[in-house]
């Protein structure tokens, strides 16, 4: 059995990522022996730590010679700084949720004053036209170009072996210019299992809505990439053909970039939208997710991630409404419907196309439960996790 | 892997980093005598006058050797800031050269160590396996 060093954030950590490995490590854990290393081992939900090793990051560097190899879950936000200082060193197998890093880069540098080590980023991603862009930056004259240069340049180099979730990842890799990949990379579906909910008609009674509510939901991190102004714009106009529509919206609010308040308020019947804060338990979440008939999963821009809130909503046999664009293109189209990126009309009519159509958003939540059962399956992404480390070790230089 | 030129070799038209800014010190680097004026109705004239002959007389012999020696200095001094930032984009540039190098030095370590890995549980395996047959593996 392969002896893994898996590092990644972990539950109660809220990102989506520490989620993911929640539902991947009990099948990969019948796979390999894993031991897993996190910022802070004792802060890890009890199962987890029941059920595994788990060690502090920093103790990796002493602990290398014990493990077959090291697959690191990186993201682009601040939990995932210790795991990255540590893979500059001992790189191996990286897993890529999403393909700009340029938002981490920048608050692990520019945030702490420290522009020499985003120049030297932006160097090494561009050359000389990078040194020059970071420079303006630090003089403020242009913004970062958080999702023009990815800065992910240096990982991929690094790496003995690269996971990402879609295509379009790959695809936009091998666009980069001057980027010759030579590290092998494959392409393995995000798990999402089945969750047990807290049951959809107790959750609807919660919200004292009537019992035959039509209900649109946005759940997940309220961030402005994920246009929740121009999601309710479209609900309002809406509004003035069905008497019976509710928009519910749960999650935790990056109060920098959205004034949550001020959405409900300015909306054209505001007891028909319902804010409900960051949910602790994934079943509670789960359970909002089932309790709504339809939910909007707008990202824009995306940073070229796979939404975990877009699969548990079709795990749980829910259509979405997405942006045609990333990763969210890659989806069948019998599970969602794709508008075009920023375009409100569009956006309202599909959700007017749901809305009038029972049959239609049933026929879709049963199609969409399906394609999250047979391609999302954990169990078939620790396989596919299992076969590519395999294959990495297998084609080490002998 | 990033196929790109060298970052020391610089493009066409490439200037160096804050090249506007060292050249707006340029531009600003000299300073002129300024004659004087006055907004005085009618007597403005003879204000400016009087002003302008009182300081040939008294300042000017005195303030143009320092005017020309603080443009001296000023063009010395940008001169040298031109050079240093020459210098310090050509350092970057390496320094990127520099990181690049080592970033594939890194991943070609961690090649060999995990190569390594791999061959000792190899080893300790076949080890093991001469032991259960009672063969000294040192004497295979």
């Amino acid at each position: 059995m392969l002896r893994l060093a898996y590092f990644s954030p972990l539950p109660p950590q809220r990102t989506g990522i520490a989620d993911y490995s929640r539902e991947l490590l009990p099948h990969l854990a019948r796979q390999a022996e894993i031991t897993l290393f996190t910022d802070q081992p004792e802060g890890v939900a009890p199962p987890l730590r029941q059920e595994f090793v788990i060690k502090a990051t920093r103790e990796y560097p002493d602990l290398r010679w014990s493990y077959d190899i090291a697959v690191y879950q990186m993201g682009n936000s601040a939990y995932h700084e210790a795991m990255y200082q540590v893979m500059l060193r001992h790189p191996g197998i990286m897993v890529l949720h999403e393909y700009t890093l340029h938002h981490f880069i920048a608050s692990q540098t520019i945030e702490r004053g420290d522009f020499a080590g985003y120049i030297r980023e932006m160097g090494y991603a561009l050359g000389g036209r990078g040194l020059r862009r970071a420079r303006e930056v630090q003089h403020g004259l242009r913004p970062p170009p958080f999702f023009e240069v990815p800065l992910n340049n240096r990982l991929w180099d690094l790496s003995l072996g690269i996971i990402v979730h879609s295509g379009e990842v790959l695809k936009k890799t091998r666009r980069q210019d001057s980027y010759i990949l030579d590290v092998p990379v494959q392409v393995v579906p995000a798990p999402i299992g089945r969750y047990p909910s807290s049951g959809a008609s107790l959750m609807r009674k919660r919200l004292g809505w009537p019992e035959d509510a039509l209900i649109f939901a946005s759940v997940g991190l309220v961030t402005a990439a994920k246009r929740l102004d121009m999601a309710l714009r479209a609900f309002d106009r809406l509004q003035e053909s069905y008497s019976e529509v509710f928009y519910l919206i749960v999650g935790d609010v990056l109060h920098a970039e959205v004034e949550i308040r001020r959405l409900l308020e300015d909306r054209a019947d505001p007891r028909r939208v319902r804010y409900i804060d960051f949910v602790e338990s994934l079943e509670e979440f789960v359970g909002w997710i089932t309790a709504a008939d339809v939910i909007v999963n707008l990202r824009d821009p995306t940073a070229g991630e796979t939404s975990a809130t877009a699969l548990r909503a079709l795990a749980a046999g829910r259509p979405l409404i997405v942006f045609d664009h990333g990763w969210y293109a890659e989806l069948p189209d019998d599970v969602c419907v794709k508008v075009p990126v920023r375009d409100e009309e569009s956006l309202s009519e599909a959700m007017r196309q749901l809305a009038d159509n029972a049959a239609l958003r049933r026929q879709m939540g049963v199609r969409a439960a399906r394609y999250a059962r047979e391609i999302h399956d954990p169990a078939r992404t620790a396989q596919a996790y299992m076969a590519f480390i395999d294959q990495v070790l297998a084609g080490l230089k002998q | 892997m990033l196929q790109q030129a060298p970052a020391t070799r610089r493009s066409g038209g490439e200037k160096p980093l804050n090249e506007e800014l060292i050249a707006e010190l340029e531009a600003r680097q000299k300073i002129r005598e300024q004659p004087f004026r006055s907004d005085v109705p009618i007597i403005g004239r003879f204000i400016a006058w009087f002003r302008a002959t009182w300081n040939s007389v008294s300042a000017r012999w005195y303030v143009l050797p320092l005017l020309r020696q603080q443009n001296a200095f000023n063009a010395l001094l940008v001169s040298y800031l031109r050079e240093a930032e020459m210098q310090l984009d050509d350092m970057d540039r390496r320094l990127v050269d520099l990181d690049r190098d080592h970033t594939s030095l890194t991943r070609n370590v961690a090649e060999l160590t995990y190569q390594l890995i791999r061959m000792n549980r190899l080893l300790t395996a076949i080890e093991a396996q001469l032991q259960s047959q009672n063969t000294d593996p040192h004497e295979v």
